[in-house]
């Protein structure tokens, strides 16, 4: 066996297990998913085709265009995760000494257990003993029913995914930062260029890449907001807490509609990928 | 040369041989039971010769709380069964999950054809219907426990189309708890009741709110506090002389004018001050309560580990039967009972475990854990429980209590928690809501039957 077929074939040893992991774990349930898409299924009768019916129920669901707005509502806090980020990591990037330390401070909230994190803010934000309402009576003002107010139970779930994503972007967007060419900027400075346009012309464009990463992500991280949600509010008050990806998990494991919570996710992954696609495309312009 | 040739080959070997692994270990993964733990199937292949017996393992699936405790009297219960047993030796497998989560595992498992042979859980009418469970009734009429079982009312929640599914092993329901030391402190006199009207005790949650009474953290002592759920609200329901369900689960009555006047009633201690705010999560309602935060709380016996693992002094507390606003029924509090799995490979030595689980020995230990009161007549006056103090009003409130039997409609129970949340914190119409809600779920009812 010549020496390029012999690494060939040790190319497909090594890559085949992963293939097949991925196979397995991730092409596999797809693929029933979408099978069952089509399907009526409650766990214990046989699944019953049904063409196309789960997804006409999609577009006749009032239900479900509310969770589609209560998780849209939520994207507002990806740019403010990002645009924080960046600035923080703009900012460690300037630091001549202790940049490790800063670097290990913002990464430790990314590092917190999701579930950890929901249960102290459960406690933070409780309306009784909780700190914040604590903090706000020592100070003299009235206690606010954080999570009993349907804007403000949003807005104490959206705090939490800040919280857990701000120092994850933040070395995201510091290696990016670093990776800049350092000659641009001594180019920009010969012809007079400050700090806002160094960065408006030079670093923000350099890490384009980097930051539509972060962008899909985002959305994506988003979108499939779950246990954080299940822990704070458990969808309420009266389900505005509720995204999409709540809605299909208690239609398939509390309405027993495993068949319309299929339907949903598949279409919630094709919107995804388009807006995924677009966000692509976007950059993909621009450079 | 020849060392960097060989060099090379050392380092190909390696890399063939870390994919042989990996292949392995994918493959391993594809192949076994997911979890890493033996399925029953794989039990029914360890048989051991010693004494003759046939060694099986059961997997029961458990509530993930106490897991230690639980293994331990399972352990002991499995020793029990086997020295008793002239066929088996019995050992358990715990498969835990947390109680929340019990149903979707069940779902889930059910599924995939890889139920475990027992289940550790309250009476599940919908398990029954399905065909999951095993029938227990000829266990159950050869066993002691038939004659010595005190509540009919209880045992029948085991029950499906006459045959018996799971016996309950331990008596629960929602009652009032109170403290008299702040009762005794706003100036109550009567500080120890076990029975009261609407009336008397909207008369002491008054009186509480007009001592101003402070609490040691410097918060005011409200009158009462209680949790947005639909299981701690069923008791306002009930007591008004509201219902859910039928019986039968097929219809859904929860939209009927005495219901909105429970869930009104409710509504107005909050409004008029009595109550402090209502809490979603369990750990800070209970926290309220050990904080002495309150004076009157509705729960059942379970809460009692919590209180005094918070700090409160059980002795401060005193017990009634839920306030009477028509009657005092309360909820069926299904408490714990162990079932079979129709699918068990192993249905008769999982049968001689029940029958070690109800054994005195065993049976006191998981009351001692669970606070509970016993449901046989034999074990009634035993000194363990004669001095509960919850133990003559549960005893009279399991002789007024109500089931939800809302198998129909399985996602009655969440939407039913978003209507309190509106109803409760919100100036929304009760009975409309009701009515629009009780006609979904009616609705998801004849589907479901269909």
């Amino acid at each position: 066996m010549s020496f390029k077929k012999r690494e060939s074939m040790l190319a497909y040893v090594l890559v085949g297990p992963v293939v097949l992991f991925y196979a397995v774990i991730f092409v596999y349930p797809l693929l029933q998913m979408l099978l069952l898409s089509f399907q009526k299924y409650d766990f214990y009768s046989p699944p019953v085709f049904t063409g196309f019916e789960n997804y006409a129920r999609l577009a006749r669901d009032p239900e479900l265009l509310d969770k589609l707005l209560n998780t849209l509502a939520y994207w507002c806090i990806g740019p403010v995760t990002i645009a924080a980020s960046f600035v923080a990591a703009l900012l460690m990037s300037k630091l001549k000494w202790g940049q490790g330390f800063f670097r290990s401070t913002f990464y430790g909230t990314s590092m917190a257990p999701m579930v950890a994190l929901a249960v102290v803010f459960t406690y933070m934000f409780s309306p009784n003993h909780g700190i914040v309402n604590n903090l706000l009576t020592s100070l003299n003002l009235q206690p606010i029913e954080w999570l009993y107010d349907q804007t403000l139970a949003k807005i104490v779930v959206m705090f939490i995914f800040f919280f857990m994503n701000v120092g994850f972007y933040t070395i995201l967007f510091l290696s990016g930062i670093l990776g800049v060419d350092q000659n641009l900027y001594a180019a920009a400075e010969l012809d007079g260029a400050g700090h806002w346009r160094k960065t408006v012309h030079i670093t923000l464009p350099q890490i384009r890449p980097v930051m539509i990463f972060a962008a899909i992500l985002m959305t994506i991280s988003i979108f499939q907001m779950y246990g954080q949600i299940v822990i704070l509010t458990k969808g309420g008050p009266y389900g505005s807490t509720e995204t999409v990806f709540m809605y299909a998990m208690n239609k398939a494991f509390t309405d027993h509609q495993m068949g319309y919570a299929a339907t949903i996710v598949v279409v919630l992954s094709i919107v995804l990928a388009l807006v995924s696609y677009v966000i692509l495309k976007i950059g993909e312009e621009k450079e | 040369m020849f060392a960097r040739a060989k060099n090379t080959s050392v380092k190909k070997r390696i890399s063939a041989g870390l994919a042989v692994a990996m292949l392995t270990v994918v493959l391993g993964a594809c192949g076994g039971g997911g979890n890493g733990e033996a399925t029953p199937s794989q039990s029914a292949g360890q048989s051991a010769e010693s004494e003759g017996k046939q060694e099986v393992t059961l997997s029961m699936l458990i509530d993930s709380s106490n897991n230690e405790q639980n293994s331990a009297i399972l352990n002991r219960a499995a020793e029990i069964a086997s020295q008793n047993s002239d066929k088996y030796i019995i050992k358990v497998r715990l498969d835990t999950v947390p109680s929340t989560d019990m149903d979707k595992k069940v779902d889930v498992l059910a599924a995939g054809s890889n139920l475990p042979d027992l289940v550790a859980s309250g009476p599940k009418a919908v398990w029954m219907k399905r065909g999951l469970l095993a029938d227990l009734t000829e266990w159950f009429n050869a066993s002691p426990l038939n004659g010595d079982y005190m509540y009919p009312s209880l045992l029948e929640e085991g029950r499906n189309g006459g045959k018996l599914y799971s016996v309950p092993i331990k008596a629960d329901s929602i009652f009032l708890i109170y403290n008299k030391d702040l009762l005794e402190k706003a100036g109550i006199e009567n500080t120890d009741f076990d029975s009261i009207t609407w009336d008397e005790w909207v008369a002491m949650l008054e009186q509480i709110k007009q001592s101003g009474l402070k609490a040691a953290n410097g918060k005011e002592v409200k009158g009462f506090t209680f949790r947005i759920s639909t299981y701690e609200t069923a008791p306002f329901i009930f007591s008004a002389g509201g219902e859910f369900f039928t019986q039968d689960g097929t219809q859904a009555v929860f939209g009927s004018p005495e219901a909105a006047d429970g869930l009104a009633k409710l509504k107005s201690l909050v409004t008029a001050g009595y109550a402090d705010k209502p809490e979603t999560d369990y750990a800070n309602w209970m926290s309220v309560f050990f904080n002495e935060n309150a004076a009157f709380t509705i729960t059942g016996g379970w809460s009692l580990t919590s209180y005094e693992e918070g700090g409160l002094d059980l002795g401060k507390l005193g017990f009634s039967t839920v306030p009477k606003i028509a009657n005092s029924t309360s909820i069926f509090g299904p408490g714990l009972s162990f079932s079979v799995f129709e699918s068990s490979k192993h249905k008769e030595a999982a049968t001689e475990l029940l029958t070690a689980i109800y054994s005195p020995d065993i049976y006191k230990q998981w009351l001692e854990l669970t606070a509970g009161i016993p449901v046989l007549k034999s074990l009634s006056d035993d000194p363990q429980f004669a001095n509960n103090p919850i133990k003559p009003v549960l005893s009279e409130q399991l002789n007024n209590i109500k089931p939800i039997h809302s198998d129909n409609a399985p996602s009655f129970w969440t939407k039913y928690d978003q209507l309190l949340e509106k109803v409760i914190l919100t100036d929304t119409d009760i009975n409309s809501q009701q009515q629009s809600l009780q006609t979904a779920i009616q609705q998801e009812i004849q589907d479901n039957l269909k």
